[in-house]
């Protein structure tokens, strides 16, 4: 895999961030990011799908631990790697050939938020509709919109600075 | 031969994900608050320094407010102290009586009420002699959880706003008893049910604890929002407003009923 070191760095960071900042935010009960799934999101183009499913089962099992969630993180995390490539393919088809990470390049960022709406979109709705298991049906849509809207600002920010520090 | 292989190898990835699906739903549906308290437990040994850092700078934005309530208290406390001296001594049951309930002060350096569990983490533990089953309460004495998870260091707690909250709660002055519990939805209410039909409550009535192995008698839980009386002469259900501000929990009481475990042990027979 390229890039190694980077993105076991990058792991460590998301998941910090996340435990320690994001998930003592409280700004509402309508906006709870979980921003830690850019991770899944700005894994390298090229990886196997082998890999991208253990790297996010492997988060989502992480994140378990931290938000003490027991196998709610998982569940998502690992569905969004599983569809990753699905999602790949749908949003940039084949301007990512040449990439090695799936940001900026030859990939446009209308295809990107496409890319990245997908998976995020995908992973709220899972976690928060487990968590509520039907109850509370248009509060739950309403937390799925907003909290992703807000992840997908901090991916867009978060790949961008990505993409400078690695290339 | 080289068939099987291929047909391996194109089934190990689907394979893999389901495996992992499957053992994740099993292990979510299984958990117990307690599994979960138990995790948050192992996360604080990694945040709960950190976590504990965090919240020493947040307070010095709250000095003002806690000045505040403390004087508060103190002026209730006082008054209290003041009717109990001027009581007639020899009115004790037992010479040999002991207060039965110890109380300790814990900081609370993680908070939730977002989720359909919600947990707090404080940062007292194990070597503070804090145990499971003690009672936590605001600065005012109100009801905001019980400790369900202890480690060295921090102990895990269980909100008042968490679906598998359930402690005894009655009117203040009419007795009438009832169960509180949570319905998920927001972390200012609780409800009161399999309280009998021909109670009758008042908005506005408080809502006290009764004698548990957890909780002291007669802590403030919440004020009554709204009653409705039983259409079928079974039980009513009352909504109740929370008297503690789930959300800003800061410094919190810990209670331990000494008598608790006894108590425990005898009911759990029953």
């Amino acid at each position: 895999m390229q890039r190694t070191i980077e993105y076991i760095l990058f792991f460590v960071l998301v998941v910090l961030l996340q435990a320690l900042f994001f998930d003592n935010l409280m700004l509402s009960g309508l906006v709870v990011p979980l921003y830690y799934i850019v991770f899944v999101v700005l894994l390298p183009v090229k990886i196997g799908r082998f890999w991208l499913l253990v790297l996010g089962a492997l988060l989502g099992a992480t994140m378990d631990v931290a938000m003490g969630t027991a196998g709610l993180n998982t569940i998502a995390t690992t569905a969004v790697a599983y569809l990753r490539p699905v999602a790949m393919n749908l949003s940039m088809g084949k301007d990512v050939a040449h990439e090695i990470i799936p940001y900026g390049g030859a990939i446009t960022r209308a295809s990107f938020v496409l890319y990245a709406t997908m998976l995020i979109v995908a992973h709220e709705l899972i976690f928060f509709g487990l968590e509520s298991l039907g109850a509370h049906v248009f509060y739950t849509l309403a937390k799925v919109v907003l909290s992703s809207a807000v992840t997908l600002v901090l991916t867009l920010l978060s790949a961008r600075l990505f993409r400078q520090m690695v290339g | 031969m080289y068939k099987l292989i291929l047909f391996v190898k194109r089934i190990a990835t689907p394979l893999l994900f389901l495996i992992i699906e499957v053992a994740a739903i099993v292990t979510y549906t299984s958990s117990t608050s307690l599994t979960r308290a138990r995790l948050l437990t192992i996360s604080n040994e990694v945040t709960g320094s950190i976590n504990s850092s965090f919240s020493a700078v947040g307070d010095y934005f709250g000095l003002r407010r806690e000045n505040d309530r403390l004087t508060r208290r103190i002026v209730e406390l006082e008054s209290l102290l003041s009717e109990w001296s001027e009581r007639p001594s020899g009115v004790r049951i037992s010479s040999e009586e002991i207060a039965p309930y110890l109380f300790g002060e814990a900081r609370v350096i993680k908070n939730s009420v977002f989720s359909q569990n919600n947990f707090f983490t404080i940062d007292k533990g194990l070597r503070d002699d804090v145990e499971a089953n003690m009672a936590v309460l605001t600065p005012e004495g109100y009801v905001a959880g019980y400790v369900i998870d202890c480690s060295e260091r921090f102990a895990v707690c269980m909100s008042v706003a968490n679906r598998d909250f359930t402690m005894g709660g009655k009117g203040k002055g009419n007795d009438y008893m009832g169960s509180v519990a949570w319905d998920g939805d927001d972390y200012h209410e609780v409800s009161l049910d399999n309280i009998p039909h021909y109670a009758d409550f008042a908005p506005g009535d408080t809502i006290v604890s009764t004698v548990s192995y957890r909780f002291p008698p007669d802590r403030v839980i919440g004020y009554v929002e709204e009653f409705s009386p039983s259409s079928d002469k079974m039980n009513s259900h009352l909504r109740v407003r929370l008297a503690a501000d789930l959300s800003r929990l800061d410094r919190v009481l810990l209670v331990k009923y000494m008598d608790g475990e006894e108590l425990r042990e005898l009911e759990s027979k029953y």
